[in-house]
């Protein structure tokens, strides 16, 4: 195997712990180590070797093929090896293997094996890192050798994507049924004679497949080759099944392409065309304006969705259900989105694909990565079965999130990197987000997607809206990451100038609109307030109430709070910020309207206030579980000036960072906390900030590496 | 206890003295265990002014003085020092009788939850056997012990035992040893066990014992047989319990805890407890006498001038009276301290601490299951499910005791649990 590299920030500090043990300790030392990747376990141990300056230092036993108890093979080769039992350490790997051939054969589980070993492990004194492949592993040993848990020196995680493969595809044969359909689709256009309705299904159903295998900018070829058809234009009662299926597809493939009050306006009208139309009919187009309406107005999607869940077609219910829990989730009503999502049935493996995509947003939301690496894994391989690229893609990105986020990086990179995204449309959120990981460590701003992507879509009429819903998207991400002088800024309000010329030029107001809007945003990132009020003024908050819905208006008007240039005007944004939002179902906007208000209000010096308004936040997410906002409002908290609960709140953080296994937020908490300690004269522990120092210059974000810097650099003042 | 034995630096605490609260008592190195006597003569016999004698106390006295073949039974909390007991026992009685110690998890693992009194006899029977094994005669249980095994030799494929001859006891023993093993391996040989009569085992079982008296008396400590599920100690020590009492020993045997409140046990029971922590859940300090304790228990072992008392008694309330709990806890302040190059141990050390433990805890309970578990007990106080009481055995669960046993979430995952309870109430 070719030598791996060095164990990263997010990895090393059990692995210290552990060698000093190893060194220092006379005494028996049990760990635990949960991951089931080999290259980790390879550099783990490589690590480990070094730390204890003995490259014989750890001594690997491979017990997969072994027959008989895994303590006796490691006390074999301890005296085979005559080495002292202090210094050494036994790294046992094949535990898994071996236990499924146990099972299999009838011998005794190794797990329980090693149980009944402790006292002879303990008496030797004996170092031994146990591997333990993966969390499902990990609880078998839980319940099988509780004994050996008790007496347990450390447990280190160290999961990577090798941890959340599903088991070995079920015997249902799949088959890539999106290419199947546009084949069909196209063989039928391509016949001359067909008659006008089979043409409009043909033309839908090739339209929905390019969508859904990533290709919605081919989709829209479908619609420009074919016009709104003669059987829409003529009398209601005229409307053909087919001509409503090909109207319903480009709404769709509007929708993909940041159209979603194109693709609502197509359903309105179509509801308004068909004076008497059947109930499944009215339900299903209903629940497609719904369906549109589900990112920028969830005030209007999710009383139509619950209302249509009356419904007695379960092919309808679904497809309902995957919408209304996405929206739920887009809104932070995790719980009631999970009880619904886990109420339903999951027959056959792509409708349990669906199910899987759903849970594992909502466990993604919650900062249950684990949980959510599992099923986007089983997701994953279904919908790359299935031709479904379009979701297997997002579940891809979604996967590479969380990896990035508990600082396996190259990980992420590496999977994104062997899975090209789809077209320039449908792929370049994906690309963005990635590269946002990677501007996150290294804080370059070449190369930035949405570069290329305004540059060859802007002039398009319709997909000008997907760099200005990644623009829109990306600052949001950027918001607590980037420095005001950061080169990335600058580049981004070109993008954004482009948009508004082009969208300009096409009389585009919505793009315009929402570029305008990221102009704004860019101005406040870059602390040219004054700028940004006058961009933003009142017209982005009519331009929200135009074309989106109440969640973006109290952004709009969060927007103007940040930027205004008194804090009475502030003030006054903020409380119309917060009337909006809470007049929105959704919840993190609440929470996110909140935080903002904290930020104006510490502005004002109200830091009483401040810290209400974050309290209120918390106990919003708390009530939902969304742990990840409950992290960033903690660390929110602690940072208000004098805050009497800072420093409870910075070690709450810290805690929950730990628990979630994201290294960046631990850091951000180690170093609220020992600027804390500063600021009360409480004795600083040296290690916090180096430890945060170590995380951020391999991890980033550059925002938190500049304050970290500053921490150190300003040490012993 | 000369001062110079205590560790005097955090590095010397962190990496040796103190974890002799978590390494099983059995593990410890003879050299660890020789420097820190009186650190377990207090952790078994904690001062209790006014009250009976510590259970090691009145067992060593019950033992080496009451006539005929006494049974009797030790119970307590998980972590209270069963074993631990068990095992000074054994170093106690060593000079005056033959002391046989038996494991049921050793030589059952797994599979020990449901033991019977058959199994306890064939554990028994086992352990004298190896005991005897060095022996080259075995008159007088020549008879009982071929007849046994000729009952088993064609059902388990076991060697074949030859007759009556002068090899005959090293024969008999090899075949305990082969026969102990397959138990523990081989849930079938177990089930044929179960089928023969426990007269015939029990006769084995004093034939052997007999033997083993004819030089000095016999005591028989046996445990973790509190680690049988509920159903199974109830049969056991319930109406099982007359044949164990016709086994020719003194004997000492663990059983649950909870079932020694069930009125089912007539046998004289000796408890071990918990250091009780708090005057009542809802308390935010520490009982000063559990403080004073622990402070003691930790004095014998470091010097106390290392740590810091506020950082001693946030570890005591975080304990749920375990006194292995508060040596992790006090060991990874240590350790973090000493990784920092600090020489003092103080409360910032102690949260970080509990911090990690918290989280070593919380990501053991990623399992729904578990978690549903968790949440029932912190609920209902109450273990209903083995699933509940095997949280227990893997001590994300402590027991209490008021009058009667009750049981929470280990104190470190009260505030992880009570937030999954705030979103399913």
């Amino acid at each position: 195997m070719a030598e791996s590299a060095p164990l990263g920030a997010a990895q090393i500090e059990p692995v210290r712990r552990i060698a000093a043990r190893v060194r220092e300790s006379s005494a028996a030392g049990r760990y635990f180590a949960v991951g089931s990747s080999a290259e980790t376990r390879d550099r783990v141990e490589r690590t480990l070797a070094a730390l204890l300056n003995d490259p014989r230092a750890v001594v690997v036993l491979d017990v997969s093929t072994i027959q008989g108890d895994p303590w006796n093979w490691v006390r074999a080769e301890q005296l085979r090896g005559r080495r002292s039992a202090r210094g050494t350490l036994y790294a046992v790997h094949g535990l898994g293997a071996l236990a499924h051939s146990a099972a299999s054969a009838g011998r005794p589980d190794p797990y329980a094996q090693l149980n009944l070993a402790r006292d002879a492990w303990g008496a030797t004194g004996t170092h031994v890192l146990l591997w333990l492949d993966g969390p499902d592993a990990f609880d078998r040993f839980l319940r099988a050798a509780p004994d050996l848990w008790s007496h347990r020196d450390l447990v280190a995680w160290f999961l990577t994507s090798a941890d959340f493969v599903p088991p070995s595809a079920d015997s249902t044969p799949l088959y890539d049924q999106q290419a199947r359909e546009a084949e069909a689709a196209e063989a039928l256009l391509a016949r001359a004679g067909e008659p006008e309705d089979s043409r409009l299904a043909a033309a839908a159903a090739l339209a929905i497949a390019n969508v859904e295998r990533a290709q919605p900018l081919a989709a829209w070829e479908v619609f420009s080759s074919y016009p709104r058809p003669p059987s829409v234009r003529r009398t209601r009662r005229e409307l053909t099944d087919a001509a409503s299926r090909f109207e319903e597809a480009k709404a769709f493939t509007l929708q993909e392409l940041g159209r979603e009050n194109d693709a609502a306006g197509i359903a309105q009208r179509l509801l308004a065309a068909a004076t008497s139309p059947p109930a499944w009919w009215r339900e299903q187009v209903t629940h497609r304006l719904a369906q549109a309406q589900l990112a920028s107005r969830p005030e209007l999607a999710i009383p139509a969705m619950e209302a249509a869940l009356a419904s007695e077609r379960p092919e309808f219910l679904n497809g309902l259900i995957d919408n209304l829990v996405l929206a739920l989730r887009n809104c932070g009503e995790i719980q009631r989105a999970t009880a619904l999502n886990s109420g339903r049935g999951s027959e056959g493996p792509e409708r349990g694909a669906w199910v899987d995509e759903r849970a594992a947003l909502l466990a993604g939301a919650t900062g249950d990565f684990p949980v959510a690496l599992a099923a986007l894994s089983r997701a994953r391989r279904v919908f790359g079965a299935v031709g479904h690229r379009r979701l297997y893609l997002a579940t891809l990105s979604s996967t590479g999130a969380m990896l990035d986020d508990w600082g396996n990086h190259e990980e992420a990179d590496q999977l994104l990197a062997e899975h090209p995204a789809g077209d320039l449309a449908s792929g370049l959120w994906i690309r963005t987000q990635a590269w946002w990981r990677r501007w996150r460590r290294s804080a370059t701003a070449e190369a930035v997607p949405l570069v290329a992507a305004t540059s060859a879509l802007r002039g398009h009429p319709v997909a000008r809206a997907v760099p200005a819903a990644a623009l829109h998207d990306l600052l949001e991400l950027l918001e607590d990451a980037v420095e005001p002088t950061d080169p990335l800024l600058p580049v981004l309000e070109e993008v954004a100038r482009s948009l508004v010329d082009a969208a300009r030029t096409g009389s585009d107001k919505e793009v315009e609109g929402s570029a305008r809007f990221a102009l704004a945003r860019l101005a406040l990132l870059r602390g040219q307030r004054a700028t940004a009020y006058g961009l933003a003024d009142r017209t982005l908050v009519d331009w929200c109430r135009r074309w989106r819905g109440l969640v973006q208006e109290a952004d709009a008007w969060c927007l103007l709070a940040s930027a205004a240039p008194d804090d009475a005007a502030a003030r006054a944004h903020v409380t119309r910020a917060k009337r909006v939002a809470d007049s929105s179902p959704s919840i993190l906007a609440q929470i996110r309207t909140r935080r903002r208000a904290a930020e104006v209000e510490v502005r004002a010096g109200e830091n009483a206030a401040a810290r209400r308004s974050l309290g209120d936040a918390l106990a919003l997410a708390r009530r939902q579980g969304l742990r990840l906002q409950e992290l960033e409002l903690l660390h929110a908290l602690s940072e208000v000036p004098g805050a009497p609960d800072a420093r409870q709140a910075a070690s709450d953080a810290l805690g929950l960072a730990l628990a979630l296994m994201l290294p960046r937020d631990e850091a951000r908490a180690l170093l609220n906390l020992e600027l804390l300690a500063r600021s009360t004269g409480e004795r600083a522990l040296p290690r916090r900030l180096d430890r945060a120092s170590e995380i951020v210059e391999e991890l980033g974000p550059p925002k938190l590496r500049a304050r970290v810097r500053a921490a150190v650099a300003s040490r012993g003042e | 206890m000369s001062t110079d034995k205590r560790a005097t630096t955090v590095s010397e605490a962190a990496y040796n003295h103190l974890l002799a609260f978590t390494q099983p008592v059995e593990a410890w190195p003879a050299e660890f265990a020789e420097r820190l006597p009186t650190f377990s003569e207090l952790y078994l016999a904690p001062p209790a002014a006014g009250k009976r004698p510590p259970p090691v106390t009145v067992l060593l006295e019950r033992l080496r003085r009451s006539p005929g073949h006494g049974k009797y039974l030790l119970t307590g909390q998980r972590g209270a020092g069963k074993s631990w007991t068990l095992q000074h026992l054994g170093q106690q009685l060593a000079s005056d009788f033959t002391v046989v110690r038996v494991s049921a998890t050793d030589s059952f693992g797994t599979t020990l939850a449901d033991a019977e009194a058959s199994d306890v006899l064939v554990l028994l029977c086992a352990a004298l056997a190896n005991r005897v094994s060095t022996w080259t005669s075995l008159s007088g249980a020549e008879l009982a012990l071929h007849r046994w095994v000729s009952q088993f030799k064609s059902m388990t494929g076991l060697p074949s035992v030859p007759d009556r001859t002068e090899s005959f006891g090293v024969e008999i023993t090899a075949f305990f040893a082969k026969f102990a093993s397959r138990i523990r391996s081989d849930l079938a040989t177990r089930e044929m066990v179960r089928a023969v009569s426990s007269d015939d085992l029990l006769l084995v079982a004093n034939a052997l014992l007999d033997l083993l008296g004819k030089e000095r008396p016999v005591v028989v400590l046996f445990d973790d047989l509190d680690k049988t599920e509920l159903v199974s100690a109830r049969r056991l020590f319930g109406p099982q319990f007359s044949v164990l009492g016709r086994i020719h020993s003194k004997m000492v045997l663990t059983l649950p805890f909870s079932v020694k409140f069930e009125n089912i046990v007539t046998v004289q029971t000796e408890v071990l407890q918990n250091i009780r922590v708090k005057e009542s859940t809802t308390a935010s300090t520490v009982r000063p006498e559990a403080l004073t304790l622990f402070t003691e228990l930790l004095s014998r072992l470091i010097q106390v001038e290392l740590v810091d008392g506020m950082a001693v008694e946030m570890a005591v309330a975080k304990s749920g009276g375990i006194t292995r709990e508060f040596g992790r806890l006090l060991a990874r302040a240590f350790e973090i301290a000493a990784l920092s190059g600090d020489e003092h141990v103080d409360v910032g050390h102690m949260e970080d601490a509990i911090r990690d433990l918290r989280v070593e805890l919380e990501r053991a309970t990623s399992d729904s299951a578990r978690r549903g578990s968790l949440t029932s007990v912190r609920q209902t106080k109450k273990l209903d499910t083995e699933l509940d009481r095997g949280l227990l055995n893997e001590n994300m669960v402590v027991e209490y005791v008021n009058g009667h046993p009750w049981y929470d979430v280990h104190p470190l995952l009260e505030e992880v649990v009570d937030s999954w309870l705030s979103l399913h109430p």
